[in-house]
């Protein structure tokens, strides 16, 4: 463990903070993100400017919202319903002291992740981040990002009523579920019968696999990707009555 | 009788054979320990039938688990006999906690034995920190207080969200990253991390 390698090197005063980060945000004390983390995920991940939107006019992180400081609290409003959405505060400077009041209270709204941009706007250009100019967002948008491996639910239910012939989906629910209605042209293999199945599935299709909320759906992507399947699957709700699908409601 | 039974006994044995060659496990013939559980559990890298990474989900109605091991997830099942360590049940697993998942080939299927947690690591209480210590230290500048905040998570976890003025040092490279800790063997040095469960 660190703390022990440390003493070992000639360290004598070593000292751990053993409840970590959870406790830290859990109380609504502010972590920095860096300008690398932001722009990796920027377009899946709510920048706010607030710097005010004269600042912001001037110039600003690509598809940042501008929200002064003093009237964040008011636009509580238009934040996102997902409250595992990244938001991300900058100022001009990291700011920590001006900034960490309001991280504490959109924390205490119950977004967990709410983080302070490190060396804020002028870091930002420093790292060369993304900038733009004239066009400033007030309006929160928030987009998450799709993890691997997932289909859209748009997309899945084009396939579903298209029936494309280079696809298959596959239903991995029990047969107890299954008995009350398939979507149609759906393959049903429930997932912890899916390994010893492989050779029932082609090759050459591309294989959609949904249960009913999307955790088994993962890990029959799984099973299919380890075997070398051509697959991706839907991380969403789908319920089937009296032959009409319902999905996407997660 | 003797001829009949070694015939069933070579069946067998050709049954074994295209098993383990349909195995799903070692389609991608990577390895089944992450490279992060590597770094301290080296033994483990070409033990057989243990799945080592982070937890991922559980599914009561598949009786299956999932482990993240690199770039990708494997699907271990579990029933009534698989044994927990470090952990009161199976449902108490909360990603991302590390486990070291044996198992035993059933089929084409693996079955979980035993589903071992990381491990709490203790430290002496004397030694720790709370929350509104840190807060406390973190008033000074590391200058000031001559002190240093060290993250040992990896990179990505540092780069998403970090303790004002805090070093990185993930765990495993920390041998070769001695160099960024303060001259003075007097400083404070504070480490953290994902925390305790």
């Amino acid at each position: 463990m660190a703390a022990r390698l440390a003493e070992k090197n000639g360290y004598t005063n070593v000292k751990v903070f053993h409840a970590g980060v959870p406790a830290w945000t859990q109380a609504g004390l502010p972590l920095i993100s860096t300008a690398q983390f932001v722009n990796d995920r920027l377009g899946y991940l709510v920048v706010i400017d607030t710097r005010g939107e004269a600042a912001a006019k001037q110039g600003h992180i690509q598809g940042a919202v501008a929200i002064p400081l003093d009237r964040i609290v008011k636009e509580k409003e238009q934040f996102p319903v997902d409250r595992k959405a990244y938001l991300v505060l900058y100022s001009d400077h990291t700011d920590l002291d001006k900034l960490a009041p309001v991280v504490k209270q959109i924390s205490s709204w119950g977004y967990q992740r709410v983080f302070i941009l490190d060396g804020g706007y002028q870091g930002w250009l420093k790292a060369n981040g993304p900038i733009q100019k004239d066009l400033v967002r007030t309006k929160i948008f928030y987009l998450p990002r799709p993890h691997p491996g997932e289909i859209t639910g748009d997309e899945f239910m084009n396939i579903v009523n298209n029936q494309p012939p280079d696809k298959l989906i596959l239903d991995v629910r029990t047969l107890a579920e299954t008995s009350a209605g398939m979507l149609p042209g759906a393959v049903n293999i429930p997932v912890d019968a899916l390994s010893g199945r492989l050779g029932e599935l082609p090759k050459d299709k591309e294989i959609i696999v949904h249960c009913r909320t999307g955790l088994r759906a993962e890990m029959g992507y799984n099973i299919l990707r380890n075997a070398k399947f051509n697959t991706r699957f839907l991380n969403d709700k789908v319920e089937i009555l009296e032959n009409r699908v319902f999905c996407c409601f997660k | 009788m003797d001829g009949l039974r070694s015939w069933r006994g070579l069946a067998l044995w050709m049954g074994l054979i295209l098993l383990a060659g349909a195995s799903p496990a070692l389609a991608d013939g990577g390895g089944m320990i992450s490279a992060s559980c590597l770094k301290c559990h080296n033994d483990y890298k070409d033990k057989a039938n243990v799945v080592g990474g982070e937890f991922q989900s559980l599914s009561n109605q598949a009786k299956s688990i999932q482990v993240e091991v690199g770039d990708r997830n494997e699907v271990i099942k579990f029933n009534d006999n698989t044994k927990v360590e470090n952990v009161p049940a199976l449902k108490e697993l909360k990603k991302p906690v590390p486990v070291m998942v044996y198992f035993e080939q059933q089929g084409s299927d693996r079955v979980a034995t035993l589903v071992k947690a990381k491990p709490v690591i203790k430290v002496p209480e004397a030694q720790q920190l709370s929350v509104q210590q840190v807060q406390e230290l973190m008033t000074k500048s590391p200058e000031q207080g001559k002190y240093l905040l060290v993250d040992s998570r990896p990179p990505a976890h540092y780069q998403e969200g970090h303790l004002a003025g805090a070093i990185n040092m993930p765990f495993g490279n920390m041998p070769d990253m001695m160099d960024k800790l303060p001259k003075d063997k007097s400083t404070l040095l504070v480490f953290y991390c994902g925390g305790f469960r």
